[in-house]
């Protein structure tokens, strides 16, 4: 489903300021991988997620997203197949715009926007349906403004809007740590709930070890812009928090806390 | 005082029709700033050459109807251009507006062939549209506003389409517009086009009211037009998008009749521009006021 072969990112090459973000990276999810993805700050995982999402293009390697060749396409060319909730939770929605507008969006996502009425009544009923179990009375809520929303709330939306389309693949980015534990919990159970019952394909970030060991099926572990370790299947479900560290001898508290 | 009311009350029909005919204008100074957070000061530029281009087709011999629409259609072309500059250099949007502006007073000399350009002889817009009764004002003003009901409705009916939203998803939030496969070259360009398209109408019925066009007729419009849509937003609110949309309309209208007053009052009208500044800043400054300092944002 998700194909990174060899990728490497300079920032500022050729200035004092040069930065390897990623220093060749590969990585294969099949179908309905649900891949965590750990490392200390800087590590580059944020440059791997936007690479394939495209805020970022590669200066080497090859990404290809379900068979297509996404390297050097612009985000919003490739939005078809990639979806993504941020760290911020202002950043994935428009704030100025209701919370029904801000899914009509999402609905026709990668799809050429039309000169038709974004918003109907049918629409209106499925988004209601895809707020409800959000638990969150965001379903009452359709014509407010995002920015009127909390965070949690905000998050909730995106998340909701992340997956409407049933994307390729789903990219999240520490997409709970700006949230406090119960909401980052809930939106936390909300991701792993949507995700299943899609069977998406997802590439997580977190700096939660306690996550990282609970969720997804896959382990990968970055650090210096390369993939230092990997876990999948029985091995990923033998690890502990404690194994972890122990083995990468992981002081870091940044790491260990979020 | 009753020499005020007297000197205002006179003004009143001129200073209306006035009015219905920047809020083409206002609208086209608020979509920038208000739905694509893309401050842009091109206006001060295309409503002369909506002008230009109306009095010239006009000279021509085009009727005025079709002269409008070409005026429609320079605006459209002075709007892109401002766009395409800061999506290719990554300039600043201001800027980028600035050297549209200042290209635009020559080219608006070229289009005419000289600084400024009458049309006294030829049958303008109402002529066309109004016949027997071109010359009563009340009409005219009808006509305008009629006009301006219109597009702002069309546009209210626009900005509720998909594509519509897509243009209101860029100037909201970009990362994630981009990240809902909307193309921020295109929904910019579109917008920002259709902007230059506004202040030129305006600049083109503008031309007709005075049987006149001059190079220099742009000159403060951006900030009058800010004013306006300043004053409209206070009044109005712009909670939803009908309430937007209707600001700079009514602002327009209001704006341009408090000037009147001023002026029958006894404000000297080169002072104008210094207390249109002054109210603007302290607009911008004031908080709590609809429609703050935000108006300013700039784009990266
Ligand atoms: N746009 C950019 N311009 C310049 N340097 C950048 C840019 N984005 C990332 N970097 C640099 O690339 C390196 C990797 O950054 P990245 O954001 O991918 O790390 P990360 O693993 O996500 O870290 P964190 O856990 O702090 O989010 C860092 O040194 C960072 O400073
Ligand atoms: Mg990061």
């Amino acid at each position: 489903m998700l194909e990174v072969t060899s990728i490497r990112k300079t920032f500022h090459a050729g200035t004092v300021n040069a930065r390897t973000a990623l220093d060749g990276v590969s990585l294969t999810l099949d179908d309905g991988d649900f891949a965590v993805v750990i490392g200390g700050n800087g590590a580059g995982k944020s440059t791997l997620l936007n690479a394939i999402a495209g805020e970022v293009i590669a200066d080497e390697g090859r990404i290809a997203v379900a068979g297509k060749d996404v390297t050097r396409l612009p985000t919003h060319r490739r939005a078809h197949l990639v979806s993504r909730v941020f760290q911020d939770p202002l950043a994935g929605s428009a704030g100025s715009m209701t919370i029904e507008e801000n899914l009509a969006l999402a609905t026709r996502r990668g799809q050429s926007a039309r000169l038709a009425f974004a918003l109907t009544e049918t629409r209106r009923a499925l988004y209601r349906e895809m707020l409800a179990p959000f638990g969150l009375g965001l379903e009452n809520r359709l014509d407010h403004k995002v920015e009127l929303l909390s965070g949690g709330q905000r998050q909730s939306l995106a998340l909701a809007m992340a997956v409407v389309t049933l994307p390729r693949i789903i990219l999240l980015d520490e997409h709970t740590a700006a949230l406090d534990p119960k909401t980052a919990a809930s939106v936390m159970q909300a991701t792993v709930r949507a995700v299943e019952e899609n069977r998406l394909t997802a590439l997580m970030v977190t700096h939660n070890m306690q996550h990282a060991i609970d969720f997804g099926n896959r382990l990968i572990m970055m650090t210096d812009g390369r993939i230092l370790f990997e876990a999948r299947g029985e091995e990923k479900r033998g690890l502990t928090v404690e194994a972890l560290v122990e083995r990468f001898h992981l002081t870091d508290d940044k790491m260990l806390l979020s | 005082m009753s020499g005020f009311f007297a000197v205002y009350s006179n003004l009143v029909p001129i200073t209306l029709l006035q009015g219905v005919i920047y809020g083409f204008l206002a609208l086209g100074i608020m979509i920038p700033f208000r739905m694509l957070s893309f401050p842009d000061l091109t206006a001060e530029g295309s409503f002369p050459l909506g002008g230009a281009v109306a009095a010239a087709s006009i000279a021509a011999g085009w009727d005025p109807i079709t002269a409008t629409m070409f005026a429609l259609f320079a605006g459209c072309l002075a709007g892109s251009a401002t766009a395409l500059i800061h999506l290719t250099l990554r300039l600043n949007t201001l800027l980028c507006g600035i050297i549209v502006l200042t290209m635009l007073f020559s080219i608006n000399i070229r289009i005419m062939g000289k600084p400024n350009q009458a049309i006294f002889a030829f049958d303008n817009i109402f002529d066309v549209l109004l016949g027997g009764s071109s010359r009563d004002l009340t009409m005219q003003i009808l006509l305008i506003l009629g006009m301006v009901l219109v597009a702002a409705l069309l546009l209210l009916l626009f900005l509720k389409t998909e594509a519509g939203m897509a243009m209101r998803a860029v100037g909201a939030n970009q990362l994630m517009a981009r990240a809902q496969g909307i193309s921020i070259w295109k929904q910019t360009t579109l917008g920002i086009a259709l902007a230059g398209g506004l202040c030129a109408v305006a600049g083109a019925l503008m031309t007709q009211n005075q049987s006149f066009a001059d190079v220099n007729m742009g000159f403060g419009v951006l900030i009058n037009g800010l004013a306006a849509v300043i004053v409209g937003e206070t009044l109005v609110g712009r909670s939803t998008l009908t309430r937007q949309l209707l600001a700079p309309i009514v602002g327009a209208i209001v704006y341009y009749q408090a000037i009147s007053m001023a002026l029958a009052l006894g404000l000297n009208p080169s002072d104008l521009r210094l207390m249109t500044g002054l109210f603007v800043l302290a607009m911008l400054a004031l908080p709590g006021v609809t429609g703050r300092r935000e108006v300013m944002k700039i784009r990266e």
